[in-house]
C-alpha cells in the first residue's frame, strides 16, 4: 500500500475516534455567568442502563424522523 | 478501548440526534457511537431545550414514551448563566461574521455545553462554529435514501473554554467601562 494512502487511512481513523474523557475542574465566575463543569454522579452501569432505555424506545419508534439534511 | 469505572464528563446529545435515531439504519450507528463514548468515560445528557423540541407538537402517547426513554440521562436546566452565555455567544458569532447564525435553541444548547463543559454530539456542526468550538471527532454515518447511500457526518464538539472565557471577560470589561462612563456623565451634586 502506498505510504500516502496509508497515512490518509490513519488520519481518517484518528478523526473518527472518540477521545477518552478527561475530567475538567472549572469554576469561573464572569459577572453573572458562572462556568462550572459538572462531573456525572451516575455510575457506568447507570449510564449503560440509560442507553439501553433509549435504544428500546428507538426500536419502538418513539422518536419521530425528520429531514436528515442540515 | 478504555473502560472507565465512572463517567467523567457529559456528552450533550443535540436534538437532531433524537430525530436521526428514528431512522433504523442511523439508529444502529448512533448507539454504537454513544456506547463507545460511555466506555470512554462519558455519560449521556441533554438540555431541557431539546425536551421542548421533542415534545413540541407531540401526541400524548409519544410525549410520555419519550420522557420515559430519557429518564437515564442527565437533563440540564436552562438557568440565568445558560441564557446569558447564549446571548453572549450570539453577539460573539455576529462579531466574528459567521455566515450562518445559529438559531436561538442552538445557542442555548451551545451555552449549556459551555457552562457545564460538555462534549456535544450532533450532525449540525455549523451550529457550533469555530473559534468557540472545536471538533474532536467526526464519525461518518450512512443511510439509504431512494436507493442511494447517503453520508451524514456526525460531530463530537467541545467548547474552547479559553477562547470563550476571554471573550466574556472582554465583554465584561466593556460593560464596566460603559458603567464608569455613565457615572462620569451623572450631574455632580453640589
Amino acid at each position: 500500500m502506498k505510504r500516502e494512502v496509508l497515512s490518509d487511512i490513519i488520519a481518517n481513523m484518528n478523526e473518527n475516534r472518540i477521545p477518552v474523557a478527561i475530567p475538567s475542574k472549572r469554576d469561573i465566575k464572569l459577572g453573572s455567568i458562572h462556568i462550572k463543569s459538572e462531573e456525572p454522579k451516575q455510575s457506568l452501569a447507570d449510564a449503560k442502563e440509560g442507553l439501553k432505555k433509549l435504544e428500546k424506545a428507538a426500536q419502538q419508534k418513539v422518536f419521530v424522523e425528520h429531514d436528515t439534511t442540515e | 478501548m478504555t473502560l472507565q469505572n465512572k463517567p467523567l464528563r457529559y456528552l450533550l446529545i443535540d436534538t437532531c440526534i433524537f430525530d436521526h435515531i428514528a431512522n433504523s439504519e442511523l439508529s444502529v450507528q448512533i448507539f454504537a457511537i454513544a456506547g463507545d463514548a460511555i466506555n470512554k468515560g462519558y455519560a449521556l445528557s441533554l438540555s431541557l431545550f431539546s425536551i421542548f423540541e421533542m415534545v413540541n407538537t407531540s401526541t400524548v402517547e409519544n410525549e410520555l414514551k419519550a420522557m420515559a426513554a430519557i429518564q437515564g440521562m442527565k437533563r440540564f436546566k436552562i438557568n440565568q448563566s445558560v441564557l446569558l452565555a447564549a446571548g453572549r455567544l450570539g453577539e460573539f458569532y455576529k462579531r466574528e461574521g459567521s455566515d450562518k447564525e445559529p438559531e436561538d435553541g442552538d445557542k442555548i444548547i451551545a451555552a449549556t455545553a459551555v457552562i457545564y463543559n460538555c462534549v456535544i454530539f450532533t450532525t449540525n456542526g455549523r451550529d457550533f462554529p469555530q473559534p468557540f468550538f472545536n471538533v474532536i471527532a467526526k464519525p461518518i454515518l450512512t443511510y439509504t435514501s431512494k436507493g442511494k447511500e447517503i453520508m451524514l457526518p456526525a460531530y463530537l464538539i467541545e467548547p474552547d473554554i479559553n477562547v470563550i472565557t476571554r471573550k466574556i471577560q472582554e465583554r465584561k470589561d466593556e460593560e464596566d467601562q460603559f458603567v464608569r462612563n455613565l457615572e462620569r456623565l451623572k450631574p455632580k451634586s453640589s
